[in-house]
């Protein structure tokens, strides 16, 4: 019994170990392999090298613009089989831009007839769309924070030296001070009358993003710590994207249509206000994240 | 004088569009591109969009400037005045 196992034993060791009477003919053959890719090859002199690449490199540009042009030719030919901008007679004006054009302050009480079409009639786009945004943001993060759990005291001591060498610029300072009032209030302006004026959640999103980095620049990042923690970015911008999803989905199940006008009009505002929040976070978060790795 | 004006921004947008693909600092590059940006801007309130013509000022003009400045300071293209130097 136990010289049956010891043969078994040997025959698996020769197994593993490619030694056994059947791996013969594979090890001949990895010899010729090896003779076979051990003739040395004739090797490239510098000079050879550098003019391979040139031609190669001249081959890529000629290449290059041969497709740039081919595809230009096609762009070229598709503008020009387009209709005439502006034209009634177009296919684009038919019987979805009338009912659009025509019942949407009645329908949706926006009258921006763009803000009642993206929120309303095509809300499932937008959601769609502000979903997009928020996992973006989300990856960001996954990508590029810094845990402080994480930290070795070599990554605390490299920190504190950036900190120390984080220096205001005065004209960036003194300027900063002047806009972050005008431009924080014109965001917000944008974004609560999206349903009477041009603007809306997206355009409104990302002035209010746009001065948030530049709070952040001017004032540093501890005092944008001060009002916005983590905690709270989080709560924004998941909070924004709950709010769209709950009231667009009741919308959607009490029948889209039966509601009344001012009720829809608070329901276009108050969808217009989560996705600029949503913009807002996603803006800011991807600044913050790039410089710190931390908000 | 509309259309003047119109010819002007169209003939600018090719050109930026063309130089930021041709310079051979990044940075240039994304300077020209945020002017891109402006003059596209400028175009879509000619075309009669408003919407579009905000959010191309706040993000193509602004914040995508801002995110690939950060960029380029990562990938260490953009050279600081160290003062270690000194």
């Amino acid at each position: 019994m136990i010289q049956m196992s010891n043969d078994r034993f040997d025959k698996l060791k020769n197994w593993v170990d490619g030694t056994g009477p059947e791996h013969k003919h594979m090890q001949r053959s990895q010899q010729l392999d090896a003779v076979h890719y051990d003739t040395p090859k004739p090797e490239k002199t510098v000079a050879q090298q550098k003019a391979s690449f040139n031609t190669f490199f001249k081959a890529y540009k000629q290449v290059a613009a041969v497709l740039v042009g081919v595809i230009a030719v096609f762009f070229f030919i598709a503008i020009f089989s387009m209709p005439e901008f502006g034209n009634p007679d177009n296919p684009t004006n038919n019987e979805v831009v009338e009912r659009y054009v025509g019942s949407a302050e009645h329908e949706t009480g926006a009258e921006n007839v763009i803000a009642g079409m993206i929120l309303n009639y095509r809300g499932f786009d937008t959601f769609g769309e502000s979903n997009v945004l928020f996992i973006a943001a989300c990856c960001v993060m996954m990508l590029l924070w810094r845990d402080k759990k994480c930290f070795t005291d070599e990554d605390r001591i490299a920190l504190e030296l950036e900190k120390r060498h984080e220096e205001r610029d005065v004209i960036l300072s003194v300027i900063g001070k002047i806009a972050i009032p005008v431009i924080l209030v014109f965001g917000i302006c944008v974004l609560f009358n999206g349903h009477v004026s041009p603007g809306g959640g997206f355009s409104g999103g990302s002035i209010l993003g746009a001065s948030l980095i530049i709070f952040s620049v001017t004032y540093g990042s501890d005092a944008v710590r001060r009002f916005m923690s983590e905690r709270v970015y989080n709560i924004i911008r998941i909070s924004g994207l709950c709010i769209y999803g709950v009231l667009f989905f009741i919308y959607i199940y009490c029948g889209a249509n039966g509601i009344e006008n001012g009720l829809a009009q608070l329901l276009v505002i108050i969808i217009d206000i989560a996705v600029g929040l949503v913009v807002m976070s996603t803006m800011f978060g991807f600044y913050a994240f790039y410089t710190k790795g931390e908000l | 004088m509309d259309a003047v004006f119109e010819c002007i921004l169209l003939i600018g947008l090719v050109v930026t569009a063309i130089a930021s693909a041709l310079q051979k600092k990044l940075l240039n590059t994304v300077l020209i591109y945020t002017a891109y940006g402006l003059i596209m801007s400028v175009l879509w309130m000619l075309l009669r969009a408003p919407d579009l013509a905000i959010t191309e000022a706040a993000v193509g003009a602004g914040v995508s400037g801002v995110l690939f400045f950060l960029t380029l300071k990562k990938i260490h293209k953009i050279k600081e005045h160290d003062s270690d130097e000194q």
